[in-house]
């Protein structure tokens, strides 16, 4: 039989007990070698002229890929197509989410085919989905000019006009989104006790005050985290705009993480790609912090509000 | 957090005072700062450089060897097919295939050569050696080849030579041509097209006549190492030049020239806008394609076992450009990695491959391209390309995509050049005021 090792005393004679700090510890070295050591290495990174083949050879360049970078209005049309992209997937992926959200809430016959038709975007994986909307786009073939042909609005360069690039992209992203949404928006719907709806029935109220007076109060902490988080993935989305147009055409679609990657890996220059990484990072982080500020006055708005009822 | 801190130190009771706290502090901090060195001290060993001569060849190994080839249908065969020869004469080696979609290629090798690994052997686009090489990113090859092969090379292996010192083999040299759907252009009455203004005008009248694409080629940034070399043939088919080997010549009235030409087929219905090379070459080898123009071994893949469109239903002419079968081609070098660890077995396989077993074995994998030397191709070969001897002959006039005298600064170059292009093509900016801005840009990159 195995006798447990006694919990360490201190000099004081205070019993130590190490497992939190042995989780903690476990943690924290996670963190630091698969976070923090690379972001710090990226921002130093961003201070040299490193090539991709041989990342320890960069030579100290100070300030220089920082002065080229923000005098380049190629960068700064990049920052904007960005916050274009990142603004259309929120507003699109939430109104869409929170619409089907509502309208599966619902009970109706059919209602758990069309949530599992529903949630299927969001379990095709991204290079399919991708791959699927290059054909959907094909100026000869595909779907889409279909239906803008039968519309009369005859046919669009969906993967070759840069006026059209941004919308197409973010048509395919806010379809494969937009699940994700409509799963935490029907979950917080759910937590909604039916009594109060019914109390509002009771008060006389229509469809819409109730859900004014029920569901929009209850649902609107869940929103604004979605939100947050959709705003945060946005900055960061890859794989789609890569893959349906790489950046292009002329770069309607070049969002800062496709900045990154064709300055690291087409042109081979790691310390400038590291700049461009840590300016986005300084934009995520102002977003976050303007996020959060919103967030603590909302709730002293609505504790202020509670106070007066 | 003042209140939070209050309640927690209450928590601990009587006669700690802090103390503990302190004490653990210490400690976390003791603990991260060991972590943050051991970390460190990790990252800094994650990049062994170096390499091995690694195992005698007779004693055997494994080599890893990449190439998009691999994914090619019916060329990945052929080059397995081939490789086996080496090792049917040594049993002990085995070749591990590394395949990388060529899209991806030079991107996914310099990451894999810049962490201090990757393959031992691995195929080098022309535009993509300088980068390697100024990067000290190849082994030298000086003295492997014996002197009768060495005099057998084809000219395009000095490609592949830098200050006197080899550092690739020529592996081919594939040469671009114009090639059409005969059947295509006999249902449209048109005949094989001699100028740019022919070449319109049978895209055109084939679209027009079958609704099929008239003309199809790359034109878009997601190809963008690739489709450097393919563009290469409008401004070289119309006598430009990139440079004039000291200073660039980006917006030369050859390449304003060109770059008009380019965008009056981009605007034509008959072009095949929004498809990449993959889905344009599987719609002519659907025969839903009239004209292309294409390098001659991507032609072979798109008829190779083909029935819709077999290879003799196919023609071939040199480009039809004003300077007269001015083209680009395509050479690939074949490079040992100096981090491999098994060198010796590397020169091996390579001396074999130019060995004339080898190169008549590579001959079948590369064919209508060249080989690395002049080797008299068979003539069952031949026949399973009757296409190809217009473009050969223009192979003496061909040009590679390199630009002259910028070597390792050709990828930063392509990018400001074919975003310019992409905005003539896209936003109808005019030809001659984007390869001004070209240029302009480029001068300063490369100053």
């Amino acid at each position: 039989m195995k006798t447990r090792r006694p919990p360490t005393k201190s000099r004081g004679g205070r019993v130590i007990t190490w497992a939190p700090y042995a989780f903690a510890a476990a943690a924290a070295g996670y963190l630091l070698v698969f976070t923090a050591i690379p972001l710090l290495r990226g921002v130093q990174l961003g201070f040299t002229d490193t090539r991709l083949l041989n990342p320890v050879g960069g030579e100290g360049t100070g300030l220089h890929n920082y002065s080229k970078l923000l005098a380049d209005s190629a960068f700064w049309s990049s920052v904007w197509t960005t916050l274009v992209y990142t603004a259309g997937t929120v507003a699109g992926s939430l109104f869409l989410g929170t619409g089907a959200a509502l309208l599966v809430n619902r009970a109706f016959a059919g209602r758990t085919l069309a949530r599992v038709l529903l949630t299927l975007p969001w379990a095709v994986p991204t290079v399919a989905a991708a791959l699927l909307f290059r054909w959907i786009y094909n100026d000869q073939t595909g779907v889409a000019n279909s239906a803008t042909r039968a519309l009369g609005i005859g046919a669009q360069g969906w993967l070759t006009d840069p006026s059209v690039g941004m919308i197409a992209v973010l048509g395919a992203t806010i379809w494969k989104v937009t699940p994700l949404v409509m799963l935490v928006v029907l979950a917080a719907l759910q937590s909604i006790p039916d009594e109060l709806y019914e109390s509002t029935r009771i008060d006389g109220a229509d469809a819409l005050s109730a859900f004014r007076a029920v569901a929009w109060p209850a649902l609107l902490p869940t929103l604004r985290v979605v939100a947050l988080l959709m705003t945060i993935w946005s900055f960061r989305r890859f794989e789609v705009i890569w893959l349906l147009t790489g950046g292009g055409p002329a770069d309607a679609t070049n969002t800062l993480v496709i900045n990154v990657y064709r300055t690291a890996f087409s042109d081979s220059r790691l310390g400038m790609a590291a700049a461009i990484g840590v300016l986005g990072l300084v934009l995520s982080l102002a977003v976050t912090v303007v996020y959060f500020v919103a967030e603590r006055r909302s709730e002293r708005t609505e504790l202020r509000a509670g106070g007066a009822a | 957090m003042r209140r939070f801190r209050e309640r927690d130190a209450g928590r601990r009771g009587p006669g700690v005072k802090g103390a503990g706290l302190r004490g653990a502090r210490r400690r976390t901090a003791g603990a991260l700062a060991v972590g943050v060195l051991l970390a460190v001290a990790a990252v800094g060993c994650a990049n062994p450089r170096g390499g091995a001569e690694g195992p005698k060849p007779e004693q055997g190994g494994t080599l890893t060897f990449a190439s998009w080839h691999w994914l090619e249908s019916g060329r990945g065969e052929l080059l397995q097919a081939a490789v086996s020869k080496y090792t049917a004469r040594r049993p002990g080696v085995t070749i591990r295939k590394q395949a990388v979609t060529r899209a991806e290629y030079e991107k996914t090798m310099s990451t894999q050569i810049g962490a201090g690994r990757g393959p031992d052997v691995f195929i080098i686009p022309d535009t993509y050696f300088p980068e390697l090489a100024e990067a000290d990113a190849l082994e030298p090859l000086d003295g492997l080849l014996d002197p009768a092969t060495e005099a057998r090379l084809l000219p395009a292996a000095s490609d592949f030579v830098v200050g006197g010192k080899r550092l690739a083999l020529l592996s081919e040299q594939s040469p671009y041509g114009l090639f059409w759907n005969k059947k295509l252009l006999d249902q449209a009455g048109v005949t094989p097209p001699k100028s740019f203004d022919e070449l319109f005008t049978a895209a055109e009248t084939v679209h027009k006549r079958t609704g099929k694409i008239g003309f199809a080629g790359r034109h878009q940034m997601n190809e963008e190492p690739i489709w450097w070399s393919d563009h290469a043939n409008w401004t070289y088919g119309f006598g430009g030049r990139w440079s004039d080997g000291e200073r660039l010549t980006i917006n030369s009235p050859q390449n304003v020239a060109a770059e008009t030409a380019f965008k009056k087929m981009y605007d034509s219905p008959a072009f095949s806008l929004g498809d990449d090379a993959s889905t344009y070459r599987s719609k002519f080898a659907a025969g839903q394609v009239g004209l292309i123009i294409d390098c001659a071994t991507c032609m072979r893949t798109m008829v190779n076992d083909n029935k819709v469109v077999p290879t003799g239903s196919v023609g071939g002419s040199a480009i039809p450009f004003p300077s007269g079968g001015g083209s680009a081609y395509v050479a690939l070098g074949l490079g040992i990695n100096p981090h491999s660890r098994n060198k010796a077995l590397a020169r091996d396989f390579l001396k074999w491959l130019y060995s004339p077993e080898g190169q008549q074995a590579l001959q079948r994998v590369n064919h209508p391209s060249t080989v690395g030397t002049d080797i008299e191709v068979p003539a069952d070969l031949l026949a399973t390309t009757p296409w190809v001897k217009p473009v050969y002959d223009a192979l003496p006039k061909a040009r590679k995509p390199v630009v002259d005298g910028f070597g390792s600064d050709t990828p930063r170059i392509r990018r400001i050049v074919l975003s310019q292009v992409e905005r003539i093509l896209t936003r109808d900016a005019d030809p001659e005021t984007a390869l001004d801005q070209a240029q302009r840009e480029a001068v300063e990159e490369t100053r």
